[in-house]
C-alpha cells in the first residue's frame, strides 16, 4: 500500500471520525438518532460559504463561530421541539428528526437554491511534499481541525464538570436527577454540543467538497454507520469507526470500482450489527435511555 | 368496522391519485405489522418492494405472462425476506432501523451494480393487452382488492394468537420469551406477511407503471410515506394505516395542486405538527373521541 494511499486513509479517517462524534454523543447519551444531522452539517457549510463569499473570512477561522451558530440552533431545536415531545416512542422520535431535516432541506432549497456549492480557496492547490507522499495544506488545516473537535469534547466529557454530568445522565438518567443534575439541561446541551460539532464539520467539509441542500442524508448515513460500527460512549470509537469505514470504502473503490463504495459501507454496517450489535468498542449502558 | 369503498367513476386523474392512495395504503398496512403490531419499526420495506417490483420485471421480460410473474415474484420476496430476518430480526430499536435502513441500501446499490438486470438503466416492461383506459381501471381494482386483502387478513391475524403475541412482544420482548412465547417465531411471521403484501404491492406497481429502475423503486421516500401514514392513522391499529395513506396522500394532492414551490416546506411542517398533536393516530383519537360522547353504560 502506498504512502499516499496511507496519508488518504488517515486524513479522511480523522474526519470521518470527528463527523461521526457529534451523531455518536447524540445517540450515546439521548439514545436519538439524529436524523437531521446531515442537514446541521449542510448549514455548518452553508453559513461558512456566505462568510467566505461575502465577508472573506477564511472557513478555517470561522469554524468556531460556525460551532456557536450551530450549538445555538441545535440548543434550540432540542428545547424548543424534541423536549416538547410527550411521545417518547422511538420512532416518533425518528419520524420528527427526519421532518426536520426535510423541512431544512426544503427551506434551503428555497433560500440558497439547488446549485452546489464549493469554496475554493486561494491556497487550496498548493500542499508540499514530504516523503514522496503529497499533502495539500487544506488537508492539514481539516485534519488539526478534526484532531481538536474530538479532543476537544474528549476533554469535555472527561475533565470537565459538565461532562461528567452528561456522563451521569448517559448511564443512569434516574439515578443522575436524584443527584441533583438538571437532566433536561444536560439534555440540551449535549444536543447543542452535538450541533456544534456538525457545524465545524460542515465548515471543513465545504472547503473539500461541494455542498448542495440535498447532501445532508449522505452524511447522516456515514455518521450513523460510523457510530454504531465504532461503538457508542467514547470519543476514540468514533475515530476508529471513521478510519474503518475509510478504509474499507478505499479498499472497495481500489479494487472493486468506485459505484461499490456505498456498497462496502453498508456491508460494514450489517456485518457489525449481526456479529458484534455494540459495535466494535461500544460501552454497554450507553443508548440505553428508555423511550 | 368494514368501509364500504366505492369503486369511483370519476376522471382518470383521480382513479390514479387513489390507486396510488390504495398502494401506499397496502404499503402501510404491511408496515404497520412489524412496526405497529411487533414494535419493529422497519427503513427498509422498500427493499421488498423493490424486489418484488424487479423479479416481476425481470419475468415478464423474459416471457412470462404477469399472472404467473407476479406469484413467484411474491415467493422470491418472501424467502429474501426470511434470508435477512435471519440476522437482522436479532436486533431491536434503533438498531434494527438502522439495519433495515441499510438492508434497502444494499438491495438498492446491488441492483444499480449488477449490469445483467439493465442496471441502472432500468427494466422496461411489456404493456398490458388492455387499452389505457380499462387498464388504469383495472389497476385500480387491483390495489383495491389487495387492499382488501390485506385489511382482512390484518384484521384475522389481530385476533389471532398471532396477533396476541406480537402485542406481547412489543410491550416487552422479555417478558413474553418467560411467558413461553416464542418471539423469534412470531417475529418472522409478521416479518414474512410484511413482505408477502410489500412484495405483490411491487410487482403491481412495476406492471403498472412499465418501468422500473433502482432509484424510483428502491426510494427512501417511499419507506418514510409509509411510516408517516402509519403514525398519522394510528400503528397498531387495523385501520390506521389506510385512514393514514388516504389523509397523507390527499392532502399532498391538494397542497401539490395549491403550492407548487411550498409543497415540501408545508409538508415537512405538516409532519412535524402530526407528530405533535396527533401522536397516537387519527383511530384512536376518534375513538377516544366517541368514547367520550357516548353515555356511560
Amino acid at each position: 500500500m502506498s504512502l499516499q494511499l496511507l496519508a488518504n486513509l488517515i486524513y479522511l479517517g480523522v474526519f470521518y471520525g470527528a463527523l461521526a462524534a457529534g451523531f455518536s454523543l447524540i445517540w450515546g447519551v439521548l439514545n436519538i438518532l439524529n436524523l437531521a444531522y446531515g442537514a446541521f452539517i449542510v448549514l455548518g457549510a452553508y453559513a461558512t460559504y456566505y462568510a467566505y463569499s461575502v465577508f472573506h473570512i477564511d472557513p478555517f477561522l470561522f469554524v468556531p463561530i460556525a460551532m456557536a451558530l450551530m450549538f445555538a440552533f441545535g440548543y434550540l431545536v432540542h428545547v424548543g421541539l424534541i423536549d416538547r415531545l410527550r411521545d417518547e416512542r422511538i420512532f416518533t422520535i425518528l419520524v420528527l428528526t427526519f421532518g426536520l431535516q426535510l423541512l431544512i432541506v426544503n427551506v434551503a432549497n428555497l433560500t440558497f437554491k439547488a446549485d452546489f456549492r464549493s469554496i475554493t480557496l486561494p491556497y487550496t492547490g498548493a500542499g508540499f511534499y514530504a516523503g514522496g507522499v503529497s499533502i495539500p495544506y487544506t488537508w492539514l488545516a481539516e485534519t488539526a481541525w478534526a484532531l481538536a473537535f474530538v479532543g476537544g469534547l474528549t476533554l469535555l466529557i472527561g475533565r470537565t464538570w459538565l461532562g461528567r454530568a452528561i456522563r451521569a445522565v448517559a448511564l443512569d438518567k434516574n439515578a443522575a436527577r436524584m443527584c441533583g443534575i438538571d437532566v433536561r439541561r444536560v439534555f440540551a446541551l449535549t444536543f447543542g454540543i452535538g450541533s456544534a460539532i456538525a457545524g465545524g464539520v460542515g465548515s471543513l467539509f465545504i472547503v473539500t467538497s461541494s455542498v448542495n441542500p440535498e447532501s445532508g442524508g449522505a452524511l447522516t448515513l456515514d455518521a450513523a454507520v460510523i457510530a454504531a460500527f465504532g461503538g457508542l460512549g467514547s470519543t476514540l470509537a468514533a475515530i476508529v469507526g471513521g478510519i474503518a469505514l475509510a478504509t474499507v470504502e478505499t479498499l472497495a473503490s481500489v479494487f472493486l470500482g468506485p459505484s461499490y463504495r456505498s456498497l462496502a459501507a453498508f456491508a460494514l454496517l450489517i456485518i457489525t450489527l449481526a456479529l458484534r450489535p455494540q459495535g466494535l468498542m461500544g460501552r454497554r449502558y450507553f443508548a440505553q435511555i428508555e423511550h | 368496522m368494514i368501509l364500504a369503498l366505492i369503486p369511483l367513476v370519476t376522471g382518470t386523474y383521480w382513479v390514479r391519485v387513489l390507486t396510488g392512495t390504495l398502494m401506499f395504503a397496502v404499503l402501510a398496512q404491511a408496515w404497520n405489522l412489524t412496526g405497529g403490531f411487533a414494535g419493529y419499526p422497519s427503513f427498509g420495506n422498500t427493499a421488498f418492494f423493490g424486489v418484488g417490483a424487479y423479479a416481476t420485471g425481470m419475468l415478464m421480460v423474459a416471457g412470462m405472462p404477469f399472472a404467473l410473474a407476479l406469484p413467484i415474484a411474491i415467493v422470491v420476496g418472501v424467502v429474501f425476506a426470511l434470508i435477512v430476518g435471519l440476522p437482522v430480526l436479532r436486533l431491536s430499536g434503533h438498531y434494527f432501523a438502522i439495519a433495515t435502513f441499510a438492508l434497502a441500501a444494499i438491495a438498492r446499490s446491488v441492483v444499480s451494480i449488477i449490469p445483467s438486470r439493465g442496471g441502472s438503466d432500468g427494466v422496461t416492461l411489456p404493456l398490458s393487452p388492455f387499452s389505457a383506459d380499462v387498464t388504469t381501471t383495472l389497476f385500480y381494482y387491483a390495489f383495491l382488492a389487495l387492499a382488501l386483502i390485506t385489511l382482512i387478513t390484518i384484521a384475522l391475524l389481530q385476533r389471532s394468537r398471532v396477533g396476541y403475541a406480537l402485542a406481547a412482544i412489543r410491550a416487552d420482548e422479555q417478558a413474553a420469551w418467560t411467558m413461553g412465547i416464542n418471539s423469534t417465531l412470531y417475529k418472522n411471521i409478521a416479518w414474512a406477511i410484511s413482505a408477502v403484501v410489500t412484495a405483490a404491492a411491487g410487482g403491481l406497481y412495476a406492471y403498472w407503471t412499465t418501468f422500473i429502475e433502482p432509484t424510483s423503486v428502491f426510494d427512501p421516500t417511499i419507506d418514510v410515506k409509509m411510516i408517516i401514514m402509519v403514525l398519522l392513522g394510528g400503528s397498531g391499529t387495523v385501520l390506521g394505516p389506510i385512514v393514514g395513506a388516504f389523509a397523507l396522500e390527499i392532502a399532498s394532492q391538494l397542497i401539490w395542486q395549491q403550492f407548487l414551490t411550498l409543497h415540501g416546506v408545508i409538508l415537512s411542517i405538516l409532519i412535524i405538527l402530526v407528530i405533535f398533536f396527533i401522536p397516537k393516530g387519527i383511530v384512536r383519537r376518534t375513538i377516544a373521541r366517541v368514547k367520550q360522547k357516548a353515555p356511560v353504560a
